[in-house]
């Protein structure tokens, strides 16, 4: 049957002549049903719009303004008591162990644990992988358990990790001490300044490190085994193959994850505030600690928004890049 | 069916706004943990039954979150209608017109044996007006293990000269087995019970954290006797008479302090009473004796929890009618036996349930008789949180080496110096 086009029903248009029309500068003409579908994108759009908007937007723009504001707790339902400008910044840069911070949350909290995450996560994730494993008939026991912490609630996490670590009668501990690794007693993990961020760093890693496997052994399963066994043929070794074939063939998803894990983080909060909230001393405050002890334990809210505005800059950055290369690996 | 629906509706509506006129709903909201509050939800209990007109529902809040929760809620135009208070919040809510003046229903209608008779009424005034009724008084005192100190033929020690060699004397034992002679909260945490300590201390060398010269604040010791301060504190730890793992722990609460003075690890802490009744749970041979003195004689600490009632509340009389049923004889006698009320009257004639009674309590009976408020750091120009936060920030710095006892002196009295400009 052959179908007659009228003006109510045009032909469709080829994909050839839209690339010819792109390449030619023309634009297509707008007609009704052209207006018609913007409306509906529009309107489509507009709930995530709405919800972008008074869950993100104003929320942000509300604490920019309470950064140049003089405000505490008590006075923030009024606004606070007058504009002072810049002076909170000037205050956070001048008063407050901002570099430490900074350190802190870049390097400790993030850098170490999403490295130890992503490395380990690999590994875990090439067992489970793992031909023999499927062979065994254990592949699905084995992801089960290994997702068991994720399941743990973080702040249940973090109080077993406590017990463990606690000198003297801690599990961890006494394991440690009865190998002769550690002396009788143990050490105080959360307690000196030496090992406080490895304790940290365990309970991070412990929790979060099966959604490090998940994605990445999701990514390994997308991998034809064909190609292993070419690989194989051609005589390359474990290392070879990893490095020349899975990481290549992997890469998009590592560079996801560890953009993802980077971005949460980050912003954390729960583990360092429920461990050692921000101590000895204030060794290991970070970021969201910082504005957490600013604004609800010093009553200090103009100072804390200007912290969180500075954080809200540092993750813009993040999500800059994590943007760029989503969209990237998606046009690749 | 529908007119069947909407008129049922109807009587529904109806019947709801009558009950409302005829029955005040009052919210009480406490902060203590929900297993010291049985006796008080008791008493609560009793003043419904008692009360057609008039009923009252109480509402937990963590301690941690009782100020935050509030504030937000009031500056909301909601909030409790009655609230538990700490004595030290009564001055930041006052001036911000959170809670309500007092003066007329105290004029008019006084609680207990007249207001005269409540204990740190001067914390809970704010511009010569009450704002805030004491509820009730606690103090620190030296908790300690009677086996523990018999064995090591010891008695309580009396100034914090004799603190240090008592808890040399009574430190034994290494690894699992150790005894450590006195076991205080050494965090840097907020809230961290270090303060207190700290205070009576201070003020027992004559000289506190800031101080008002004639509305000029400054911070109330050199950084010679700050040093000197932190550094008393540090050689507990650096001596091993008291635990590593205190570097961490806030409160006196914390089962390694509490189990830990019940099953003599910890020979001596520092506890309030509802802190010490947890540790009598598990071992009832346990003591209390006031805290220490100083050069300057013994200067102790009282703090507590006061009764307030939110601006925002449509039921203020109700409400005070329900604050003096809850600081009466009857309710302390009766009901709410686990805490010491703010009454020097019922302090010396009321008869107290097993829980604060007899020979054991003798250090905290003895406390608050002599103890003192943080009235004189009301009124700051920093919250008296934040300053209890940067003391105890910078004195756990020290105790993990963070930063040396001379750094930490200097660091802190230059934050408060900073704090107290601003």
């Amino acid at each position: 049957m052959v179908t007659q086009h009228t003006a109510e029903h045009p032909p469709p248009i080829s994909r050839r002549r839209v690339v010819r029309r792109h390449r030619s500068g023309e634009r297509p003409r707008k007609g009704n049903l052209y207006r018609k579908n913007a409306r509906t994108g529009a309107l489509l759009v507009l709930p995530a719009l709405l919800v972008v908007l008074g869950f993100y937007i104003f929320p942000a723009t509300f604490n920019l303004f309470l950064s140049m504001r003089d405000v505490t707790v008590f006075t923030m339902h009024q606004g606070g008591d007058g504009w002072v400008g810049w002076n909170n910044f000037v205050r956070l840069f001048t008063t407050e162990n901002i570099a430490g911070i900074l350190w802190n949350t870049t390097f400790w909290l993030t850098f170490v644990t999403v490295l130890v995450r992503m490395v380990l996560g690999l590994a875990l994730a090439l067992v489970l992988n793992a031909t023999i494993m499927r062979r065994r008939g254990v592949g699905p026991l084995s992801r089960t358990l290994m997702i068991l912490p994720w399941t743990v609630p973080p702040v249940a996490a973090v109080l077993i990790w406590q017990f463990l670590l606690q000198p003297n009668y801690g599990a961890f501990n006494q394991v440690l001490a009865a190998i002769g690794v550690l002396p009788e007693g143990g050490i105080g993990w959360i307690q000196q300044l030496e090992t406080v961020w490895a304790g940290i760093g365990m309970i991070v890693v412990w929790r979060e490190l099966p959604l490090v496997v998940l994605m990445l052994l999701a990514g390994l399963q997308t991998i034809d085994p064909d190609i292993y066994d070419a690989a194989k043929a051609d005589g390359a070794g474990f290392m070879r193959t990893l490095f020349s074939v899975t990481l290549p063939m992997i890469k998009p998803v590592v560079v996801v994850t560890a953009l993802l894990t980077i971005i949460w983080t980050y912003n954390n909060f729960v583990y360092v505030w429920l461990t050692t909230r921000g101590g000895p001393g204030n060794s290991t405050q970070v970021l969201a600690t910082s504005i957490f002890k600013q604004g609800f334990v010093e009553y200090d809210i103009a100072l804390s928004s200007a912290t969180a505005v500075l954080g809200m800059l540092i993750m813009a950055v993040f999500a800059i890049v994590y943007f760029l290369k989503t969209f990237k690996v998606n046009d690749d | 069916m529908a007119v069947c629906v909407a008129l049922a509706l109807a009587s529904c509506t109806a019947q709801s706004d009558t009950t409302s006129a005829e029955t005040v709903e009052l919210t009480f909201q406490q902060f203590d943990p929900a297993a010291q509050v049985t006796g008080l939800q008791a008493a609560i209990d009793e003043f419904n039954a008692s009360h057609d007109r008039i009923r009252v529902t109480m509402s937990n809040v963590a301690f941690a979150d009782a100020l935050n929760t509030f504030v937000r809620e009031a500056g909301a135009g909601g909030g409790p209608d009655v609230l538990h208070t700490a004595f030290t919040w009564t001055g930041d809510l006052a001036s911000n017109g959170m809670i309500l003046n007092l003066e007329d229903y105290i004029a008019a209608d006084a609680p207990g044996a007249g207001i005269d008779d409540f204990l740190g009424q001067e914390i809970n005034t704010y511009e010569d007006s009450l704002y805030a009724i004491p509820f009730t008084a606690d103090s620190f005192a030296l908790t300690y293990n009677i086996d523990v100190l018999a064995a090591a033929g010891v008695a309580p020690p009396e100034d914090f000269d004799e603190l240090i060699e008592v808890a040399a004397t009574l430190t034994s034992g290494s690894g699992a087995d150790t005894t450590y002679g006195l076991c205080f909260p050494m965090a840097g945490a907020p809230g961290s019970e270090i303060w207190h300590l700290t205070n009576v201390y201070l003020w027992g060398h004559g000289a506190s954290v800031v101080r008002n010269d004639d509305g000029d604040w400054n911070p109330g010791t050199t950084d010679e006797q700050l040093a000197d301060t932190i550094a008393y504190f540090k050689s507990f730890l650096d001596n091993g008479y008291t635990p590593e793992n205190l570097l961490s722990i806030p409160l006196a609460g914390d089962p390694v302090v509490a189990e830990g003075l019940a099953q003599g690890s910890c020979a001596m802490t520092v506890q309030t009473p509802q802190q010490f009744t947890v540790s009598r749970e598990s071992n009832e041979n346990l003591g209390s004796a006031p805290l220490p003195a100083g050069p300057e004689g013994r200067q102790l600490q009282m703090g507590g929890r006061s009764l307030s009632i939110n601006t925002n509340s449509e039921h203020p009389d109700e409400a005070w009618e329900f604050i003096r049923y809850i600081t009466s004889q009857e309710v302390f006698e009766e009901y709410y036996t686990n805490q010491f009320p703010a009454q020097a009257t019922l302090l010396t004639e009321a008869t107290f349930g097993p829980e604060l009674s007899g020979e054991p309590y003798r250090g905290y009976a003895e406390s608050l008789v002599e103890a003192r408020t943080y009235v004189e750091y009301l009124g700051a120009p920093a919250p008296i949180p934040a300053i209890w936060n940067a003391l105890a920030e910078h004195f756990n710095a020290a105790f993990a080496g963070q930063l040396s006892v001379e750094e930490a002196a200097q660091q802190l009295n230059s934050q408060l110096e900073q704090m107290l400009t601003d």
